[in-house]
Parts: structure tokens; sequence; C-alpha cells
């Protein structure tokens, strides 16, 4: 499972006679399931998907707490510019 | 003290995260530890033994009906590592010990006996090096 894969989560349907994990038949719940038990208990009848649910903030769509220092205006030293040199390395 | 003794009516049973518990009228779980002999000479000439490998699994019979053949099938004929649960009482007791573990099922040997009940012996064996572990209800 990648780290893509676990910030989306589903909402299911249980559209089987018994209960699937715990939920009764006819409600819905939402989880991030093992793909190889979610395709199994689709193929059999079980679940349904309703719709894929992405965990990830919209774009501007969030704020700093108000306590948050403000950006510093001075330009950046050379430790600043090893800093964010180094950062980069490391993600790449 | 007194043991708090029941009858065993309400367990609940759950594969690859489906509830099967009415189509059960026997279940268990099987912890076995092999024997190691480690006995040298000695005085007494008695045995000494250690715990080997542990094997693990949870076996039952159950009613061959439909419904848990479209569920037991499939796990069987794609060899699939699946969960599965048992807790003692737990359709009315969700603070009993749970037995739970990724398994497979090795066998699958439905049949019939004229005017009998159409029944089929399930084992169910542990699939990965964490077993089948006992784990507290919720309290």
């Amino acid at each position: 499972m990648t780290y893509e894969d676990r910030l989306v989560m589903k909402r299911y349907l249980v559209t089987g006679r018994r209960k699937y994990r715990w939920h009764d038949p006819g409600t819905t719940f939402e989880a991030r399931l093992d793909p190889d038990a979610e395709r199994r208990a689709i193929a059999r009848g079980s679940i349904r998907v309703i719709e894929a649910i992405e965990t990830k903030l919209p774009d501007g769509g969030y704020t700093l707490p108000r306590d948050w220092p403000e950006r510093a205006d001075a330009p950046p030293t050379r430790d600043d510019r090893e800093v964010a040199l180094a950062s980069k390395t490391r993600e790449g | 003290m007194a043991f708090t003794k029941q009858t065993a009516l309400h367990d609940y049973i759950q594969i690859d995260h489906e509830d099967c518990s009415n189509a059960f009228r026997s279940f268990s779980v099987d912890n076995t530890d092999s024997d190691v002999d480690v006995s040298g000479f000695s005085v007494s000439g008695n045995d000494e033994s250690l715990s080997g490998t542990r094997a693990q699994s949870f076996s039952g019979e159950a009613f061959y009906t439909p419904e848990l053949h479209d569920i037991l099938w499939h796990l069987y004929q794609d060899r699939a590592v699946f969960f599965m649960e048992w807790q003692p009482d737990g359709l009315v007791d969700s603070s009993r010990e749970v037995w739970s573990g990724n398994v497979q099922l090795r066998s699958y040997p439905p049949g019939a006996t004229r005017g009998d009940v159409r029944v089929v012996s399930l084992t169910f064996k542990a699939a990965d090096d964490d077993g089948i572990r006992c784990s507290a209800g919720n309290t």
C-alpha cells in the first residue's frame, strides 16, 4: 500500500445479508480496506463502494494558528541555504 | 472462588471479515508446540524436553450451505490468506477474549449423508509469523 493509497478512504455499503466487519446489512461505513479483502468482498456481493474520500486539505483551505510567528523578512543566510539543500537532497 | 461456567451458544466467528457465526455448530483453536528432546546422560535417567515449533489453527464443523460455499470456495481455490476471528460468547459479550489471525483454508471437503444435515469439517491454518493471537475484548 503506497503513501497515496493510505490517504484515500472509501465509503462502503453493506449489501450482503450478513454483517461485514460488524456492520449490519444496509448500513454504510468508511474504511481503508486491504485491497485483496476488498476485492473478494465486492466479488461475493458483501459490500459495494459508494465513494472514495481523499483525506487532504483543499488548496488554501487552511489557516495557520493566530499565535504562529510571522514570516521572517531577512534574506536567507548561507546556513539557511545549506539546510534547504540538505532537505532537497534527502527528498530526492 | 467459582468459575463462570456457561453453555456455548453465542460464539462469534468471522471469516474474511464476514459474520459466519450462524454457519458453525462447533469451533476450536489449536495451539500446539512440538516436543524437542534434549535428554542427556544423567543419574536419574529422566527425559528432558523443550518446546519447539508452534503450530496454530482454527477448526470447526459448519453447515454446508450455498451461502458458506460462496465464501469458502473462492478462498480455497485462490489459496487466499485471509483474516479470521473467533470470540467465545462474542455475539452477546464483547468483553470476551478474541482469537484472531491470518489463515489459509488448506482443505475443503464438502459431502453428504442421506437423511443427515449437510456439514463440512474445516481447518484454517495460521499463514504468517504472527500466528493466531489472543487479545482482550472490548471493555
